[in-house]
């Protein structure tokens, strides 16, 4: 028999749950791992890293799935989309965390139902949010997160996470399985090590820009993408605040910027919206991509059917992942 | 209100009000559109002097008692929208639970406030445990909130069978039974809904009547907040609670904190101002280094807070209730009318002077026409002083122009360098290496203190002693020396 997917998060607390694409399997996985938890006795709590999109998938007309919970799950949403949840709700306790869609609330599930979620996008929020989940008794909170540019967070505040990959993302498996063991590269770049680069960081002021150049001696160097003087000598690493997006990245790589055996660091994988190309660029020009924060990538969910009606063969599908990853790979239909 | 936004921060009253830092979301407001107390609500400005005294007493005894009040200041939430809305509408659960913490913590907040044992005027707290009841039937006075089964029958039934359905749905295997569950639970959570739109309803309109209690005790929740932060304030600055007089205005050793803290800064220290105003114009002469803004803005700012039911920062203070406080400095710009600084000075002069009039008003003029070239400058001055003098409403100007003062007016003079050894602090000059050394020697030897003027005064030669003690060359000194014996600056 193989290994539940709730035993892969025995020992972690907060589990967040990034998708590939839309109807990757995100809310099949959440509700499985609600389920079994449930089931063995378990308080779980759920809520997400802003919200990734509309009721309604606008590509393939498919409505955004709202998450099956069972009863006793307390979840953490903005007010707005309590309304559209079909749960009996007890409202615990209100936040003062504002959202376009209201403020975000815990309430409890005092019966089954379909809930929405939609949370605050702001990683510090996150982070109270959990504690609060802590407080309200959660032993497993399951952190619905979108990775996009538009959110300020990132997996890095939960222990563990899962990415979700599937059929939806290309009709070409060989290019699924290509993007999905990309992705979770990304996701599980080595962190930096030298403390005093850390400390560095961290200890950056807030308009310092969004490249920092940090030299031999742990000093700080100016760098700009069009400074002319950029290319005299070259820093020991280079910071790069916030998203990256692949533009930026090859304008960054063409600038004159002197990349030779830089250390290019940045927030945490998420934050990477490279293509694998872009990202070769980086190691032909013999510069590493590091990151300040790194995540605890546990699984990989495959979903080997797509809503545009076509499917994989869902043991080649799996195989083919295999290789490529060091990760368990988990089929959400089995 | 009486003074523009940048005359509040010019005077230093910003620096205070930002100072406050209420507990609960009510004093905000308070603070905000702070009230101004006239002549008629005298009595009201009394009873808040009197809440302020009771509560620094009770610092004094024990400060741990206002420690618990202000905790339990702090878990409100503004419920304003919600109880409009619920004025016109049916509220929902979450809003539902926002009233109750609101009880939940009123309950708390008048157990504090009887632990307390203050007596505070017009601090009143009413018990709202009939309304609690509404909300929490199983009377467990906990947070959590949601439309309890026992509200309804219908509710009871409705629930009872999503839960049947439930149970169901989680032991169906057959995916066609499965369907037909699931579709029968959606009608059941329909039904569910509007039996709690009917309950919500029924909550509501029973809440409705409890809308003047909440309000009240609103009022009361800031009125506290807003007394205990004056309090605080009074006690950090040793103010003190001014006499409420007619005719004058007098301070002894008054403080500006804004300024105090800047001097502090620059590790000089503030000298305390003393000063008493009649009806009828006053005039504050003195060396142009000599404080006489500072002590024109100090007085505005103590006569402003007291109209705002603050005390005051001084160690004895009498002051009238005004039917309007005003100022004219330098620092006043009319951009937006493109008027120069003197045209500007003088629209708002002339509305002032229209109000006085009829009205009690306190009026402080700082340099007034200085912009304009100085004989015509004096003229104005010296016009404008006795117009002044003529009024009940009690004035004072700052000028640095002489011999305005020859009405009966009274006068006051900063002492300035007149009580110096100058040929000590000279000495001290010259050894001194640094270039602005000069100007700070001669700072730090400012007396900034007011003297009371009687009769014909010497003119300050304070600007003939600065140069002299800067060291300008001596051909200037003598020229200046020759025009003062010469031609003593008349008008």
């Amino acid at each position: 028999m193989k290994k539940k997917l709730t035993e892969l998060f025995a020992d972690f607390n907060a589990i967040s749950i990034i998708g590939m694409s839309k109807n990757a399997g995100k809310t099949t996985v959440l509700g499985k791992l609600i389920d079994e938890w449930a089931e063995s006795g378990m308080k779980v709590g759920l809520t997400s890293i802003g919200r990734d999109g509309e009721d309604v998938d606008i590509v393939t007309g498919t409505e955004k799935p709202r998450i099956f919970v069972t009863k006793d799950t307390i979840i953490a949403t903005a007010a707005d989309l309590l309304k559209k949840s079909d749960i009996t709700k007890e409202v615990l306790k209100t936040t003062g965390i504002n959202t376009p869609m209201g403020e975000v609330v815990f309430v409890k599930a005092r019966s089954d139902g379909y809930v929405q979620i939609g949370g605050s996008s702001i990683g510090s929020q996150i982070v109270k949010l959990l504690e609060d989940f802590k407080e309200l008794g959660a032993d497993k909170v399951l952190v619905d997160g979108a990775i996009s540019r538009k959110t300020l967070s990132s997996p890095v505040i939960t222990d563990a996470t899962i990415l979700c990959s599937g059929a939806s993302l290309s009709s070409d498996m060989v290019q699924v399985v290509k993007e999905t063991a990309f992705a979770a590269k990304l996701l599980t770049l080595k962190p930096i090590c030298d403390n005093n680069v850390l400390r560095l960081i961290d200890q950056l002021p807030d308009n310092a820009g969004k490249i920092v150049g940090i030299e031999e001696d742990y000093r700080f160097s100016p760098v700009s993408l069009d400074n002319p003087h950029n290319g005299n000598r070259s820093a020991a690493y280079i910071y790069i605040r916030g998203a990256v997006s692949d533009s930026f990245a090859n304008k960054f790589i063409m600038s004159n910027i002197n990349l030779r055996g830089v250390t290019i660091i940045v927030e945490d994988g998420s934050k990477l919206f490279i293509t694998e190309k872009t990202f070769e660029k980086f190691n032909l020009g013999n510069a590493k991509i590091a990151v300040r924060r790194s995540i605890n990538l546990i699984a990989v969910t495959i979903n080997p059917v797509s809503v545009r009606g076509f499917s994989f063969d869902k043991d080649a599908f799996r195989e083919a992942l295999k290789k490529e990853l060091k990760i368990p790979i988990y089929n959400v239909l089995d | 209100m009486f003074l523009r936004d940048e005359q509040k921060d010019a005077i230093g009253l910003t620096f205070i009000l930002n100072e406050i830092l209420p507990d609960s979301p009510y004093s905000d407001i308070r603070t905000r559109n702070a009230k101004f107390y006239r002549a008629d609500e005298k009595q009201e400005l009394l009873d808040e002097f009197y809440n302020i005294s009771q509560i620094l007493a009770c610092v004094e005894a024990d400060g741990d008692c206002i420690a618990a009040l202000r905790r339990a200041l702090m878990p409100f939430k503004n419920i304003d929208n919600i109880l409009k809305k619920l004025e016109r509408s049916y509220l929902h659960e979450i809003e539902f639970f926002d009233l109750k913490g609101f009880m939940l913590s009123l309950g708390k907040l008048k157990g504090a406030f009887s632990d307390a044992n203050i007596r505070l005027m017009d601090v009143e707290f009413i018990d709202m445990e009939e309304a609690l009841n509404i909300l929490d039937p199983d009377s467990k006075r906990m947070a959590p909130f949601y439309l309890n089964e026992q509200y309804s029958e219908e509710l009871w039934d409705v629930r009872k069978e999503k839960s049947r359905i439930e149970r169901l749905i989680h032991e169906e295997k057959d995916k066609g039974k499965l369907e037909e569950l699931k579709t029968k639970r959606t009608f059941i959570v329909a039904k569910e809904d509007e039996a709690e739109t009917v309950v919500k309803k029924m909550l509501s309109e029973k809440l409705c009547e409890f809308l003047p209690v909440f309000r009240s005790n609103i009022n009361a929740i800031g009125k506290l907040d807003f007394t205990i932060q004056k309090a605080i304030l009074a006690k950090k600055y040793n103010a003190v609670c001014p006499d409420i007089e007619e005719d004058s205005v007098e301070f002894v050793e008054m403080l500006n904190p804004e300024v105090e803290a800047v001097l502090k800064e620059r590790g000089k220290s503030f000298t305390p101002i003393s000063i008493k105003l009649s009806a009828g114009t006053t005039l504050l002469t003195g060396a142009n280094m000599g404080g006489k803004s500072v002590a024109v803005k100090t007085a505005v700012l103590n006569i402003c807070l007291c109209h705002m039911g603050f005390f005051v920062f001084a160690k004895r203070a009498k002051i009238p209730i005004f039917d309007g406080i005003y100022l004219i400095s330098e620092d006043m710009q009319s951009l937006e009318d493109g008027l120069s600084t003197f045209g500007a000075e003088i629209m708002s002069f002339n509305s002032i002077a229209r109000q006085a009039e009829k009205e009690y008003l306190f009026i402080a003029l700082d340099e007034f026409a200085r912009s304009t070239n100085p004989e015509e400058g004096a003229v104005v001055v010296r016009a404008v002083s006795r117009f002044l003098n003529t009024l009940k409403s009690i004035s004072i100007i700052t000028t640095h122009y002489d011999n305005i003062a020859e009405g009966n007016f009274g006068q006051y003079q900063v002492a300035g360098l007149k009580n110096l050894d100058f040929e000590n602090l000279a000495k001290e000059i010259e050894n001194s290496t640094s270039t602005s050394k000069g100007i700070d020697l001669i700072a730090a030897h400012m007396d900034y203190r007011l003297i009371p003027v009687s009769g014909k005064n010497e003119p300050p030669r304070d600007a003939l002693n600065i140069c002299r003690l800067l060291g300008t060359p001596h051909q200037i000194m003598n020229a200046i020396e020759e025009g003062y014996i010469n031609n003593t600056p008349k008008i």
